[in-house]
């Protein structure tokens, strides 16, 4: 109950502050920009735009969000209450994997139609995106300020998108295997086409080993940043 | 004044070195400018041995393209570091001091229109991609009225810098505007008119054509909507800081 009333909240926080209208607005505009686009290259288009907009859209606003928490003093006296700092960054994940996921499949309904696996779609979409949600709190507790956390979280997930090359065939795949956005990129193909089922597999524990990584790498960085210093006046 | 102006120009000098995206907003469009100059011909060779299609015949939109990141950087910075100042109260502080409120905004629009004159200068002269004529100083001029426009519109919307970066995600999508200019037929390009990033693409675009009349006319008109919007986004940051 306390976990569905934490996202609930932050559902509410998101849409206050226009995250629900901005990506109506961005998806309108994606969705034109693929109408614009010749037909052999629309469905490797609508792919690229899911996987680096709304599975990615957390990277950049949660961190935001979080910082405002902090500028507020929200984390003094959230954490006093029964709240978990696991629950927390759940909630966060969870409330923009919603946003991401009702973006992607508005692009791909509009642009391409029904996905051709929707449960797989819809998993991927979800878990790239809490993936790079728990990456940008780990990201936003080492920086100062707004300017200085986008650099920082540009930084960190660059390294992430080097899947990409293996997209394009460049360098040999093995070589990626390791990246958890491999496991994205793969599963998203599923949205075009039936993936085999080695791949649909390994895509799902990839992504979810990359989860359960970056998740346990934001709770100790939470910890030792914020809630540590909570009382000090830094928190 | 000169003083005043000093003192801040100086504190910032200092936090260039603190503040990454200070530095990167600097760095940010040297790199755009060097991606043009040593990568842009290399890959574009690539991509026509692997998919026998010339990125070249595409360089002028390229150029529109990649010249559009150095306002959109610039001025996305200078509108999230007002308001990381606004919800660090720092703007009530600059209040009370002889800068006042209003010379410290004037001065916090005045770098990101610095950098893209700059920058963008620079981007017409090293890129290689380029042509430098007359005209290409229509285009320098227009972006340059861009940054603080995008600055301005970031510190009006935004209530905190959270939306600001939901915004900021809202003006990603100035894009479109080269896009419209470069690939989009007539009629259809009456949709990218009221977007103010279609006319240096299009003055350029014109211009390199040997239309020089065509983009002085596109020049005029990008000026006049430019003008318009800066008068209106600084009304609406008047308002909300009044």
């Amino acid at each position: 109950m306390r976990m569905l009333m934490t996202i609930l909240y932050d559902i509410r926080f998101q849409w206050r502050h226009g995250f629900y209208f901005v990506y109506l607005l961005v998806c309108t505009i994606y969705l034109i920009l693929l109408h614009s686009i010749p037909v052999h290259y629309k469905e490797t288009a609508a792919l690229l735009l899911t996987f680096s907009d709304p599975s990615a859209l957390g990277l950049i606003l949660a961190g935001g969000i979080v910082l405002l928490e902090k500028d507020q003093g929200i984390h003094d006296s959230l954490f006093v209450t029964p709240i978990r700092l696991r629950e927390y960054l759940i909630a966060k994940s969870i409330s923009l994997s919603i946003i991401s996921v009702l973006s992607a499949w508005v692009i791909h309904i509009f642009a391409l139609g029904m996905p051709s696996s929707p449960f797989l779609f819809t998993f991927a979409v979800m878990l790239t995106s809490s993936f790079f949600t728990l990456l940008s709190i780990g990201v936003v507790v080492r920086s100062q300020s707004i300017n200085g956390f986008i650099l920082l979280s540009q930084l960190y997930a660059l390294p992430f998108a080097l899947p990409l090359l293996d997209f394009f065939d460049i360098g040999p795949r093995f070589m990626y295997l390791i990246f958890p956005t491999e496991g994205s990129l793969l599963l998203l193909k599923s949205m075009l086409q039936q993936i085999a089922v080695g791949e649909a597999i390994y895509g799902v524990i990839i992504l979810s080993i990359g989860n359960a990584v970056v998740f346990f790498w934001a709770q100790y960085s939470f910890n030792q940043n914020i809630l540590l210093n909570m009382g000090s006046g830094e928190g | 004044m000169i003083k005043k102006l000093k003192a801040l120009m100086r504190n910032d000098a200092r936090q260039i070195w603190n503040d990454p995206l200070l530095m990167a907003s600097l760095l940010g469009p040297i790199a755009v400018i060097v991606f043009a100059r040593f990568i842009v011909p290399p890959l574009s060779s690539w991509i026509e041995q692997q998919y026998a299609f010339s990125i070249f015949l595409y360089s002028d939109f390229i150029a529109t393209f990649l010249l559009l990141t150095i306002p959109l950087l610039s001025g996305t910075f200078a509108g999230l570091l007002m308001l990381d100042e606004r919800d660090e109260n720092m703007i009530s502080y600059y209040a009370v001091t002889p800068l006042t409120r209003r010379g410290y905004f004037a001065y916090r629009l005045f770098w990101p229109c610095l950098l893209t004159f700059g920058l963008s200068s620079l981007f017409f002269i090293c890129s290689g991609i380029t042509s430098i004529r007359i005209e290409s100083l229509y285009s320098v001029l227009l972006l340059t009225i861009e940054a603080p426009c995008l600055a301005l519109f970031l510190a009006a919307y935004a209530a905190n810098k959270v939306e600001g970066l939901a915004l900021s995600k809202i003006s990603g999508l100035l894009f479109a505007g080269p896009i419209i200019a470069a690939f989009t037929p007539f009629p259809w390009s009456y949709l990218g008119i009221w977007i103010p990033t279609y006319w240096p693409a299009k003055s350029y675009i014109l211009a390199v054509s040997g239309e020089s009349l065509l983009s002085l006319g596109a020049f005029g008109i990008g000026l006049v909507l430019h003008l318009l919007f800066f008068k209106s986004m600084l009304g609406s940051f008047m308002k909300r800081i009044d």
